[in-house]
Parts: C-alpha cells; sequence; structure tokens
C-alpha cells in the first residue's frame, strides 16, 4: 500500500507539469518585477516553485548574455505563458530597447516580444505601460511607444498599474494556470481586480457623499476637490491594498494618481491641485 | 412612473404586514408586526395627502432650465470657478456654463490636464468626438454672456 501510494505522489509530481513563463521586460523602469517580489501569500518563491517554470526573466534568471538567449528561443518551443512589462516601440528599429546581443546580432525587444507572441499560450500585458502605454508613451512620445495590443494588433490580458500590484499579477497567473481562462473586461483587464473604480469602496466615501472636502494635503476628509483620481480609475487598491495588504494611497493620506488609468499619467495630471 | 412604482410597493408591503399580524404566534412578533403596519399606513396616508404635483414640479424644473432665470457668466466671473482651494469648478461649453465640481472625471477641477473656470468648446470637440452625450449629464448653472 505505501509502495503504491508513493507510486502515485510521483506520478502525481511528474504529471504536475508546471507550465512555462517569460517574463519579457520592455520599454519600461523594470518597476513590475521588482514589484512582483513583493508578493505576500502566495509570494514569488511559491510562485517559481509551485505555480510556474520561471524560463526567462532579465532580472531574474541565472544564466546572462549569450546562453540567456539560447534559453529564450529554448522555451518558446514548449507551452509557456508570456508576460511583457514596459511598452512597445519599433522607432529606429527598436534601437531603445535591445533584448540581446547574439552572435553579432542586434535582436531588439519588438522582434523577441513579436516571436515569442505568435507561441505563447496566453499573453499578459503586466503594468499600464504595457496595458495602455503608460508613462513610456507620455506626451510627447518621442520614441513613439505603444501598448503590448497595439504593437501585436490583437487582444491580450491586461493588467494595469504602475507598477502592477503583485497580487493582482499572481492572481491572473493563477487563473491561467488552474483554469485555462481569465474573464476580462472591454479594455482585456481581469474582472476579478478591475470591476469598481476605487471610489466604491474608498473608506472615505461618506465625506465624498456628504461633500466634505479636505481643505489641503493631510487632512482626513474627501481629497476629491485636491485632484483624487479614484472615482475613474478601475482598481483593487481599497480591497487587497499594496505591501502585503498593509495600505493604500488614500489610506496613507495621498489621492489616488489613476495609476491603472487607460490614460496615465496625461489623463491624470496635476496629480494635486490647490 | 416613479411615483406608480412607489405606491404599488407600499400596497404590496402593507399587505404584507396584515398577513404577517395573522400568521404570528408570538405575542411580540404579532406587536412588532402591528406597528410596522401602522408605521406603513401613516407612509402611505401622508403621501396621498401631499398633493402629487410638487414633487412632479421639482422634477420638471429640474429638467427645464428655461423656467428658471439663466444666471450670465462673464469670462472673468468664469475664472473665478476654477475649483481651486476648494471652489466651484465651471465650464463652458458652446455658450453654456456647467458645473462639473462634483463630476468624477473632473477631480481638482482639472481633467486630462485642462483646468476649469475657462470656455473649452475647442477642447471638448477635439477630445469627446462623438459628440454631446457626456454633457447631458452635466448641471448646468447659466450661460456665457
Amino acid at each position: 500500500m505505501k509502495i503504491a501510494q508513493e507510486a502515485v505522489d510521483r506520478i502525481k509530481e511528474g504529471n504536475g507539469n508546471k507550465i512555462n513563463f517569460i517574463w519579457i521586460e520592455a520599454n519600461g523602469c523594470a518597476g513590475d518585477i521588482i514589484s512582483f517580489l513583493n508578493a505576500d501569500e502566495p509570494d514569488a518563491l511559491y510562485f517559481l516553485k509551485e505555480m510556474v517554470n520561471l524560463k526567462y526573466s532579465p532580472s531574474l534568471m541565472q544564466a546572462e548574455g549569450e546562453r540567456a538567449y539560447e534559453e529564450f528561443l529554448e522555451t518558446l518551443n514548449t507551452d509557456f505563458i508570456l508576460g511583457v512589462e514596459g511598452s512597445l516601440t519599433n522607432v529606429e528599429n527598436g534601437f531603445y530597447d535591445i533584448f540581446a546581443y547574439y552572435k553579432g546580432k542586434t535582436i531588439s525587444v519588438a522582434e523577441a516580444v513579436a516571436k515569442a507572441a505568435e507561441k505563447a499560450k496566453h499573453i499578459i500585458a503586466i503594468g499600464t505601460c504595457a496595458s495602455f502605454a503608460g508613462i513610456s508613451a507620455a506626451r510627447p512620445n518621442p520614441t513613439g511607444c505603444t501598448s503590448l495590443s497595439g504593437f501585436l494588433g490583437r487582444e491580450v490580458i491586461n493588467v494595469p498599474g504602475c507598477p502592477a500590484n503583485p497580487l493582482w499579477v499572481m492572481g491572473t497567473v493563477a487563473s491561467l494556470v488552474l483554469y485555462n481562462k481569465v474573464e476580462v473586461d472591454d479594455k482585456g483587464r481581469p474582472l476579478m481586480f478591475f470591476k469598481d473604480t476605487n471610489h466604491v469602496n474608498c473608506e472615505r466615501r461618506s465625506y465624498f457623499d456628504n461633500k466634505i472636502n479636505a481643505q489641503k494635503l493631510g487632512d482626513k476628509e474627501c481629497m476629491f476637490k485636491l485632484g483624487c483620481r479614484g472615482p475613474v480609475t478601475k482598481a483593487y487598491c481599497p480591497i487587497g491594498r499594496w505591501n502585503s495588504r498593509i495600505n493604500w494611497p488614500v489610506g496613507d493620506n495621498t489621492p489616488c494618481i489613476g495609476c491603472a488609468n487607460e490614460y496615465f499619467p496625461d489623463g491624470s495630471e496635476p496629480f494635486v491641485r490647490y | 412612473m416613479d411615483k406608480k412604482l412607489r405606491h404599488k410597493q407600499m400596497l404590496e408591503d402593507i399587505n404584507y404586514c396584515n398577513k404577517m399580524i395573522n400568521l404570528s404566534y408570538c405575542m411580540y412578533a404579532k406587536q412588532y408586526w402591528i406597528n410596522l403596519f401602522n408605521k406603513k399606513m401613516e407612509e402611505a396616508l401622508k403621501e396621498l395627502e401631499a398633493p402629487e404635483t410638487k414633487e412632479e414640479n421639482k422634477e420638471e424644473t429640474k429638467q427645464e432650465t428655461a423656467r428658471e432665470p439663466e444666471k450670465q457668466f462673464t469670462l472673468e466671473e468664469l475664472a473665478q470657478y476654477d475649483g481651486s482651494m476648494g471652489k466651484a469648478a465651471y465650464i463652458a461649453i458652446e455658450g453654456i456654463v456647467y458645473d462639473v465640481s462634483w463630476n468624477s472625471c473632473w477631480g481638482g477641477g482639472t481633467h486630462f490636464g485642462l483646468l476649469a473656470g475657462k470656455e473649452l468648446t475647442a477642447e471638448f470637440k477635439k477630445g469627446h468626438m462623438k459628440g454631446i452625450e457626456v454633457l447631458k449629464e452635466l448641471p448646468v448653472v447659466g450661460v456665457l454672456k
């Protein structure tokens, strides 16, 4: 019986074919992978051990140089989920973001992403820059950056946020791993995190409803007249919060700047108005 | 329509209370339903007594701005209402002045880098190419002189 059970366990382990994951950092600040390392319950270690096989990540992988690019190429022939942070541009042959130098050739991120996107099982745009072009495409957008879905010409799963909250990314990947799909809204954002605006669950909502304003930053009342973008930003901040669910901007006495908005940052400026 | 629905609901509530009075065995529960019944009846009577036209009139005046004397703004006066320091935020589009102080998109009296207290017809046409659907929800406070 023991042996049979062991065998079953082994088989289970063997059959636990974790899907591969490629995380590409495009034209951005690489803030999303750093934010992701802050994940808590489950944390990044759980992600790496139990959820997926992270095959390629410029920040986290051990290999470097040409070997790293080869690992990327090898993973392309398997089942994998593609996660891209940062926006995409092909201006000047993608000179603004180099993916690899391989055997004398310069490979731009645009090229690598296009290659990977053809073969990926699922594609996630992580962060506002990848989802909606974000800060990389702020006026006047000298590098000609666009969102991932705009660049590829197809719909992808958008997980915006500047950076994307690790909870949102983790939840989306978990849904893909478990159910092979995730419910999205009309802009490709997972409904489980982007259904309500921050305004709906804000702890200062009764101040807003009774039109009681904060006169300056630091007051405890509603900061709408100081420039809070909560009412127009769909995200999960008041509920899931940040940094291991400790707090979020409004809870920490500063207005929401709408970083998960489609038009961030041009559409959110000025962040504070006196 | 609103009124009809309300009256229907009230009638249903009263009938329900009546039913529960008869169905309750516990005397405390019975008393509860009797009290609730009385309260609902009072509300219904008040509703019937109050002249219906009052509420309907209120709604009508909100929709028909022509009834109220229109406040006229010069550009300088409009500039006062720019939403700064807790003031109201007004914008003028095609001669009509709208109050955007509590509109979700106008946090802090700003919208995509534009400030309130100005004449914004050109920007509006550029940003909202689909047209005036958005404007229908905004409260009107006057006209531009």
